[in-house]
């Protein structure tokens, strides 16, 4: 899927909503603005300084496969430089400290494969917590999640956001983030376009309206 | 002169051969496990014996190899790792995911189709060699072939390579291979090191064709990974488990060829199959025993 005229900036504080139909290029879009896929014309710009920190949706793992949670989060600190050697009591530290920040210090231990889908996304925002990135990127991530887990994530991102955290989201259901919210853009038939973040929510509540 | 020492006359350098492939070949099925690519053991040993038929075939191209094949009854190791390396590489370019990609479903159409036209390339190759045919069937059998010093060394420096490459780029292959978009957001040269993984891959499968054969390759590069998956708790113990079982089982291979008079190769897939069920064996104990302890309370 081929996006655009995205025009698009994330600053310190920045809360940005991407909604649209499915198949619509949300995704591509934010795999373009992680550097996964390259921008096919114009540029993408980032600062010197910049961290990312990545929240997929899910991450498809045979459930015998032996990661435990600390496993998952410590890869959140492989970052280049230190590939040979990495400092070990360094690292279990700062992954017990971001799996103790989403509440799940107590699974540290527990197979990643073994873990609910809402465990699973929680383990997977404290690795990208882990390296305290200054850009959080997530995609749906409160898809298959009860209505509780998205609440703490709510409360937890809206920290994380006034700490000056910039966040970029794609989501399906805007409700819960629209008082967080600061930009939306709304991507589909491969274009994007800015919106007001009230009009992806009267959006996705037309589309449940019109699949009920 | 003992037994022992006449077996290690004989077959010394081939030992120690095999302890460089027992080492390698597991680690890099381990990697292809975590990639979700395990289906690849099917095709890529098959491509790089379809190569190395190919190398046998073009023999007479290559006077000097051809005179080392006519005085030692095999052409020289150098000759022959390109061809069968060049054969897993081509596999795992067909089948496998691109460098920097992500995980895809498994090609099995593609990959039933490509494994019968390794299988037929290699015959054809084969009945176009006849002064290489005696050789590649002996590899096919698993026979261990009496490895001079200089294909000990070719052996060595290459399985040596792969080694140290999969250990200092360990961090980046697990990650581009677990997640390849958080590898990125860590800036990562995933791309590099993923075509990197690639060549480590294709090199460590054909010196393990050329060396004892097809057979061998496909036990190694899965079955001590399954066992290891039975009993590791993480990450680490479990590239631990993988390196110790397949040294294991090259190890327990050679009393079981030699008193047994089983060609090597298999002797090595047994082995390792053993150490497979040992290991599901003890994670069953392993796991009902505390249930079992609960109940009598």
């Amino acid at each position: 899927m081929v996006v655009r005229g995205v025009d698009l900036s994330l600053a310190k504080g920045d809360f940005l909503l991407v909604g649209g139909p499915n198949g619509g290029g949300k995704s591509t879009l934010l795999r373009t603005l992680l550097g996964v896929l390259p921008t096919l014309a114009g540029e993408r710009r980032t600062d010197s300084g910049l961290r990312l920190g990545w929240v997929p949706q899910q991450v498809p793992l045979d459930p015998r496969y032996p990661l435990d949670a600390q496993d998952v989060v410590r890869m959140g600190l492989w970052v280049p430089g230190r590939l040979l050697r990495g400092r070990r009591g360094e690292e279990r530290l700062a992954a017990l400290a971001a799996l103790e920040r989403v509440g799940m210090a107590d699974r540290a231990g527990r197979l990643f494969g073994e873990l609910s889908g809402g465990q699973q996304q929680r383990v997977l925002l404290a690795r990208a917590l882990a390296r305290r990135p200054n850009v959080l990127l997530l995609d749906e991530p409160t898809s298959g999640v009860d209505a509780g887990a998205v609440e703490s994530l709510r409360e937890l991102l809206a920290d994380l956001n006034g700490e000056g955290m910039a966040v970029a989201m794609v989501t399906h259901q805007p409700a819960p983030w629209l008082g967080l919210a600061t930009a939306a853009l709304r991507v589909g038939h491969g274009e994007a376009r800015p919106v007001p973040p009230y009009e992806l929510h009267a959006e996705s509540v037309a589309a449940s309206g019109a699949h009920a | 002169m003992s037994d022992f020492e006449l077996y290690y006359e004989l077959f010394g350098l081939s030992f120690w051969a095999s302890l460089a492939v027992g080492a390698v070949l597991p680690l890099v099925g381990a990697l292809l496990f975590l990639r979700r690519e395990a289906f690849l053991g099917v095709a890529v040993p098959q491509f790089s014996a379809a190569g190395l038929a190919g190398g046998l075939w073009l023999l007479p191209l290559f006077p000097a190899a051809t005179a080392e094949f006519l005085e030692h009854g095999h052409p020289p190791m150098l000759y022959m790792l390109p061809f069968a390396s060049g054969g897993a590489l081509l596999a795992l370019a067909a089948f496998g995911r691109p460098a920097g990609g992500r995980p895809a479903p498994a090609p099995e159409g593609r990959l039933a189709g490509g494994f019968a036209l390794a299988v037929a390339l290699e015959l054809v190759f084969l009945a176009r060699a006849p002064a290489g045919a005696n050789l590649a069937e002996t590899l096919l059998r698993g026979e261990i072939l009496l490895l001079d010093i200089h294909g000990f060394e070719a052996l060595l420096a290459t399985t040596l390579a792969v080694l140290m490459f999969l250990v200092a780029c360990r961090r980046t292959v697990l990650l581009s291979a677990f997640d390849p978009e958080q590898s990125a957001a860590l800036g990562q040269p995933r791309v590099a090191i993923e075509r990197g993984l690639l060549l480590a891959t294709g090199l460590a499968v054909g010196a393990g064709v050329m060396t004892v054969g097809p057979v061998l390759v496909f036990g190694l590069l899965f079955l001590p990974p399954l066992a290891a998956r039975a009993l590791a708790p993480r990450l680490g113990a479990f590239l631990t488990l993988v390196l110790v079982f397949g040294l294991l089982s090259v190890l327990l291979a050679w009393p079981a060829s030699l008193l047994l008079d089983l060609p090597y190769g298999p002797a090595v897939a047994l082995m390792a199959a053993v150490t497979w069920g040992v290991a599901e064996l003890a994670r069953r104990l392993l796991r009902s025993a505390p249930r079992a302890r609960a109940a009598t309370r």
